[in-house]
């Protein structure tokens, strides 16, 4: 029996440059205890859906076109303001993706928490609201809540910042739940906890909940069953097994198959295109030739690096903090390292430190047979050709004032590779459509382009200076699946072309297994385990290695 | 929040069909939309055109005529005379000059100081920018017109004497040397103390800049310092200079005519609104006019100058934001 | 908190140095010597006098002597142009600087923040617009053009209201109100923006699924952080105030602090421009420590010194 019933929902959006249907005739119900996943890329529309079913879209410039979603005798698009409010935070309760930015940082948390109870059971009084609300923090996991209840957001971490918006949104017992990503934004282990807690909690407290999410290993991890959305439109439904097991529409195959996954062999992915373009599957995989499985020895290792150390002094109370502490790396030359870890454990300083970007505290990162941290800003200057490096942000990467070809010709003409303006321009035409755009794109700016293209324009950037080895920090972790497949096979074509060698950081396993050749884990600034990839996730020795590996969602 | 707000992916490699376009042009582009900062915009612009370029072509706003005191509007003198005799639409006019010249070259002084001074102290970063800005906090904490009026005390007579020796040595004219002697030290005066906030908003912008990933991109590609800074952070600092540019020249000619008022302003022969509003203000009673047409102008300019600023802002808040 | 406010206590003392030594080096540069504007003031007793307030002595002597004779005597030196002491003067025109310093805080609070709040809440409509045109009114016509036009107002339609002088208690609302006027419009526009902004940052919408009323999300989740600005304007405000009464005084002939300020500076009249600086400038402090303050209540972040506040 669905307690929630969504028929033919449109949501337009009307700007100065056009109207985007962003939800364009979705339909799906919710039964009464289930969790429901809604999967989708970016712009697929999955977010707008359900904040146009409580109402908390801006009304221009969105709009809702059609559509009704009966609830209870109510049609919560065409329901009254004021009986609208009523079923929010009572009936209908939401959480999102950042709690940061989520909870008010000058309000207790106590007073935020006992609020939706003050504002929809009026015949409560304080004390009842604070005794209601701090059995709640209880029951989503804070220790000591009577204490820790009358602190403000930012002395929480982002962990329990999620756990006091969950018992906020559940402290007036509401039939329905709506979460928007809310593990996104939370490492791989503390993100495990958080969907164990929510599958608790929907048994408990008899919630049916609407977990919205990109990462289908987190919807398999968590719902019953699954909408897949795309482009404003729901192309699939199921229970969770029908879709990851016989998938029909043809994105969704695409979407299942272009992410990583423990399991996969091949050295490319597929991507979504080439399923909606309607190539077959099979073409596409080449399992990694045999010889490539344990036995070979490693090359020589293009980096070393030994003992490294970078510690910082906060400037607030002077403590000492060892992001990097005492970490040795050996980068074989040709090949991928990946170095994976959750947030706050070093990844990102070690591999700044590598490149010299940060200044390390002690040890030697040997290349060439020199150690780059007795170097001088002006030694490094020929180094700089040979050690580069991608980040995350590829929106913050580019300078926003200057064209494509600017930004591309700088480091050819500063180290002197080409001389003259045509050369320089032929060369830069010939990196764009190595990493697949093209001259048309010469005159444009950054901003004109989609996070993926920025990516490849970075990585473009990288290559102009003709590197040997290349920092990848955390370079797919802003992106979707789809777009993230493109860019890792981008990757793995330029190294097979240029031979070469890789530091690969991130914190998504997945990706990680796929693309390292070797991988090193790291904790709280050391290395913990280190290994060739298949043992690391085969066989791994360490306990902590052992948590993140079962951590991550549909692997276990 | 509003997620259907980014453009998808598969759309953005779409929208690639038009010209290209700047973050300036961008921002050009939303401004024209904005009509109360286009009609801004007109207003000064007029008000440069009238003051700089027709007043060449006015009678001498110094004539006193005693025996054309107090005159109505006429073929002769379009605004009529002040209590002087003088023609009040020249004087109006030439006060102006001497208003907005306070306002764009104290601006323009400030501007060059803050934005070095940010930009230095915002990309040492450590000991050096801690203790720049604590010079900066200190000097923001005095009463700005407090210490304007000391100096100008400081300097009253320097004027007279420097004016001399220009007279004397360059063998300028004595009139035009008078008249910019007379102004130097507001320029001074305010110059010193003016570029104080913007060197704060400069420092900030530049702080913020600095760790952003392309200016790392640049360290790892191995640029200078001082290329970094020359042309890649400066550049992106502009929006917030820009407007604060455009909200001080304002704030700068209204501080020109309260030290005016005050008798600490410029001295004849130069003229400026707000000596003209002061002395309207003494037959305000009988003739209104002396006060109401100078404060007309002067409002009105700074109503421009203000809701150009706020459109500037609007129009580039926005990139802003995004990036 | 208490380590918050001690740092700026002290920083607030590094400023009324810096000030100090500033106004001291002024005011000596200042061409022209204290008692000629006297008249016929004989040579003894000119070098009687210079004996008398250590103006016969160095530069670094001076320097060093007028801050002690104030903090252990309290003596502020004597006015050159006046021929009193300067502390009797200070005496005398503080109160009155005073009552129209706060009146004049009164009215911009009073009249800003209010109208700022309601401009945002209503925003794009013509009541925002009104509002924030006022506002630029405020902000664009000076005082001394506004003065005189409430004051030919007030005389034609108000007779109960004095336009000029300061005796009965009623005589400090006109020129309180005019004061204030421009602050009112720089707090009812920061207000505006203070709120608008913290309206579109996520925690609201946060409030609104949670089923709060309107009135509610504006009055408690946003009102807090949407004052931040404003509050931390105060402090410059008052010191706006403060430069702004020497106008204002003397439209209205409000016998205050100010005037003697401006007419010191004219009649290079070292030691009353002395006190009478430093006297603004230890309000001034006051002022920002008190905006500081207020800042460290409102914001959680700030006075626990959590960074990125």
């Amino acid at each position: 029996m669905p307690i929630l019933d969504i028929q033919n929902l449109k949501t337009y959006f009307h700007t100065r440059t056009g109207t985007t249907k962003a939800v364009d005739d979705v339909s799906f119900s919710l039964e009464k205890g289930e969790i429901l996943g809604i999967v989708g890329e970016s712009g697929s529309g999955k977010s707008v859906t359900c904040y146009s079913l409580l109402g908390l879209l801006p009304q221009p410039p969105a709009k809702i076109e059609g559509g009704c979603v009966p609830f209870d005798g109510e049609d919560l698009l065409h329901v009254d303001p004021a009986i609208q409010r009523k079923i929010r935070g009572k009936r209908i309760s939401m959480i999102f993706q950042d709690p940061m930015s989520c909870l008010n940082p000058y309000l207790r948390i106590l007073d935020q928490v006992m609020e939706p109870m003050l504002a929809h059971e009026p015949g409560a009084t304080k004390e009842q609201a604070r005794e209601r609300a701090i059995e709640m923090l209880k029951k989503v996991g804070i220790a000591d809540a009577e204490e820790r209840a009358h602190s403000f957001p930012h002395e929480f971490s982002g962990g329990m910042r999620q756990r006091v918006m969950i018992a906020m949104a559940l402290v007036t017992h509401p039939d329905i739940l709506l979460a928007d990503e809310p593990t996104t934004a939370l490492d791989v282990t503390v993100q495990a906890r958080i969907l164990r807690l929510l599958k608790e909690l929907r048994t408990e407290l008899d919630v049916s909940v609407i977990f919205i999410t990109h990462d289908l290993g987190v919807v398999a991890e968590v719902a019953d069953r699954v909408v897949v959305m795309y482009r404003g439109k729901v192309v699939e439904e199921g229970t969770v097994r029908e879709i990851f097991d016989t998938p029909k529409h043809p994105y969704v195959k695409g979407l299942l198959a272009c992410r990583p996954t423990f399991q996969t062999t091949s050295r490319m992915l597929p991507t979504v295109e080439d399923f909606l373009e309607g190539k077959t599957t099979i073409e596409v995989q080449e399992p990694k030739p045999a010889e490539d499985t344990q036995e070979e020895a490693p090359p020589e290792p293009l980096i070393e690096v030994k003992n490294l150390k970078v510690h910082f002094t906060q400037s607030k109370d002077h403590q000492l903090i060892k992001a990097v502490d005492d970490v040795s790396l050996k980068i074989p030359k040709g090949k991928t390292l990946g170095l994976v870890g959750e947030s706050g454990c070093g990844k990102t300083t070690t591999g700044r430190a590598i490149l010299q970007l940060v200044k390390a505290t002690s040890g030697q990162v040997f290349y060439d047979n020199h150690d780059l941290c007795q170097l001088h800003r002006d030694q490094l200057l020929p180094y700089r050709k040979k050690l580069q490096i991608i980040f995350q942000d590829p929106y913050a990467s580019l300078n926003p004032r200057m064209t494509i070809e600017q930004a591309l010709s700088e480091p050819i003409r500063f180290h002197q590779i080409c001389t003259g303006r045509a050369e320089t321009r032929d060369r830069v035409v010939s990196l764009l459509e190595e990493v697949g755009l093209s001259a048309e794109h010469l005159r444009r700016y950054p901003h004109e382009f989609s996070g993926g293209q920025r990516q490849r324009l970075c990585v473009a950037r990288a290559l102009a200076v003709e590197p040997e080895f290349i920092v990848c920090d955390e370079c797919v972790s802003a992106m979707d699946v789809s777009i993230q497949a493109q860019v890792l096979n981008l990757l793995r074509n330029l190294q097979d072309s240029h031979n070469l060698t890789y530091l690969f950081i991130s914190h998504d396993l997945s990706v990680v297994k796929f693309v390292s050749d070797y991988v090193a884990v790291m904790k709280a600034g050391k290395i913990v385990e280190q290994n060739t990839a298949e043992d690391v996730y085969r066989n791994p020795h360490q306990d902590y290695t052992k948590e993140l590996l079962a951590a991550v969602p549909g692997e276990g | 929040m509003a997620t259907a707000e980014q453009t998808s992916e598969p759309q953005k490699a779409e929208n690639m069909h038009s010209a290209p376009s700047s973050l300036s042009k961008d921002a050009w582009l939303r401004m024209k939309k904005n009509k109360v900062a286009m009609v801004s915009l007109g207003v000064f612009i007029v008000m440069i055109v009238l003051c700089f370029a027709m007043a060449w072509k006015c009678k001498d706003p110094n004539i006193i005529n005693l025996t054309n005191k107090f005159a109505a509007p006429s073929a002769e003198h379009w605004f009529g005379t002040d209590a002087l005799g003088r023609d009040l639409f020249s004087r109006i006019l030439y006060g102006g000059q001497i208003s907005m010249l306070v306002g764009l070259v104290a601006t323009f002084v400030s501007v060059c100081i803050g934005v070095t001074y940010g930009s230095i102290s915002g990309f040492a970063g450590g000991r050096t920018d801690a203790f720049m800005m604590r010079v900066v906090d200190i000097l923001l904490s005095i009463p700005f017109l407090v210490l304007v009026i000391v100096l100008q005390a400081v300097l009253k007579d320097w004027s007279s004497d420097t004016s001399a020796w220009f007279v004397e040595t360059l063998k300028w004219k004595k009139d035009f040397s008078d008249r910019l002697t007379n102004i130097i030290p507001l320029f001074f005066a305010l110059g010193i103390f003016g570029w104080l906030t913007l060197a704060r908003i400069v420092r900030a912008q530049v702080l913020s800049i600095k760790e952003r990933e392309f200016i790392e991109a640049a360290h790892a590609l191995g640029y200078s310092n001082s290329r970094i800074l020359f042309r890649h952070i400066i550049p992106n600092t502009l929006g917030p200079t820009v407007v604060y540019a455009t909200l001080t020249v304002p704030s700068f000619i209204m501080y020109e005519a309260t030290l005016s008022y005050l008798g600490l302003g410029v001295k004849p022969p130069n003229s400026s609104w707000g000596i003209l509003i002061k002395e309207g203000a003494n037959y305000m009673e009988t003739h209104p006019e002396l006060l109401l047409l100078p404060g007309f102008f002067f409002s009105l300019t700074l109503f421009a100058l203000n809701f150009l600023g706020d459109g500037l802002r609007d129009a580039l808040d926005v990139k802003a934001s995004k990036d | 908190m208490i380590r918050f406010i001690f740092n700026r206590f002290l920083q607030g003392l590094l400023v009324l140095f810096a000030l100090y030594t500033i106004t001291f080096f002024l005011a000596k540069a200042m061409p022209g010597e204290p008692f000629t504007s006297e008249k016929n003031v004989s040579e003894f007793t000119k070098q009687n006098l210079r004996k008398l307030y250590g103006l016969d002595k160095s530069l670094p002597e001076q320097y060093f002597r007028y801050p002690y004779r104030v903090l252990t005597q309290g003596d502020f030196g004597v006015s050159s142009s006046k021929g009193k002491p300067v502390r009797d003067i200070i005496a005398n025109s503080f109160p009155v600087s005073l009552v129209l310093g706060l009146g004049a805080l009164g009215f911009a609070v009073g009249i800003g923040i209010p109208l700022g709040i309601l401009a945002a809440i209503r925003k794009n409509t013509w009541v925002d617009w009104g509002l924030m045109g006022f506002a630029m009114i405020g902000i664009c016509v000076p005082a001394f053009t506004i003065g005189p036009l409430l004051q030919i107002l007030v005389a034609a339609n108000v007779p109960w209201l004095k336009v000029a002088g300061w005796g009965s208690p009623q005589d400090f609302l006109l020129p309180a109100f005019t004061l204030g006027l421009v602050s009112a419009a720089y707090l009812a526009r920061l207000t505006r923006s203070g709120i608008l902004e913290i309206l579109s940052q996520d925690f609201i919408r946060t409030a609104h699924a949670k089923g709060l009323s309107p009135t509610t999300v504006i009055l408690k989740h946003s009102l807090r952080g949407g004052l931040l600005p404003s509050v931390a304007y105060l402090g410059p405000a008052f010191a706006a105030l403060i430069s702004g009464s020497f106008i204002v005084e003397s439209i209205f002939l409000v016998p205050g602090m100010g005037q003697h300020f401006v007419n010191a500076a004219v009649s290079r009249d070292e030691f009353l421009l002395l006190g009478v600086s430093m006297f603004f400038g230890f309000l001034i402090i006051v002022m920002n420590l008190f905006s500081d303050i207020l800042t460290g209540v409102l914001d959680p972040r700030v006075r626990m010194g959590k960074e990125g506040a």
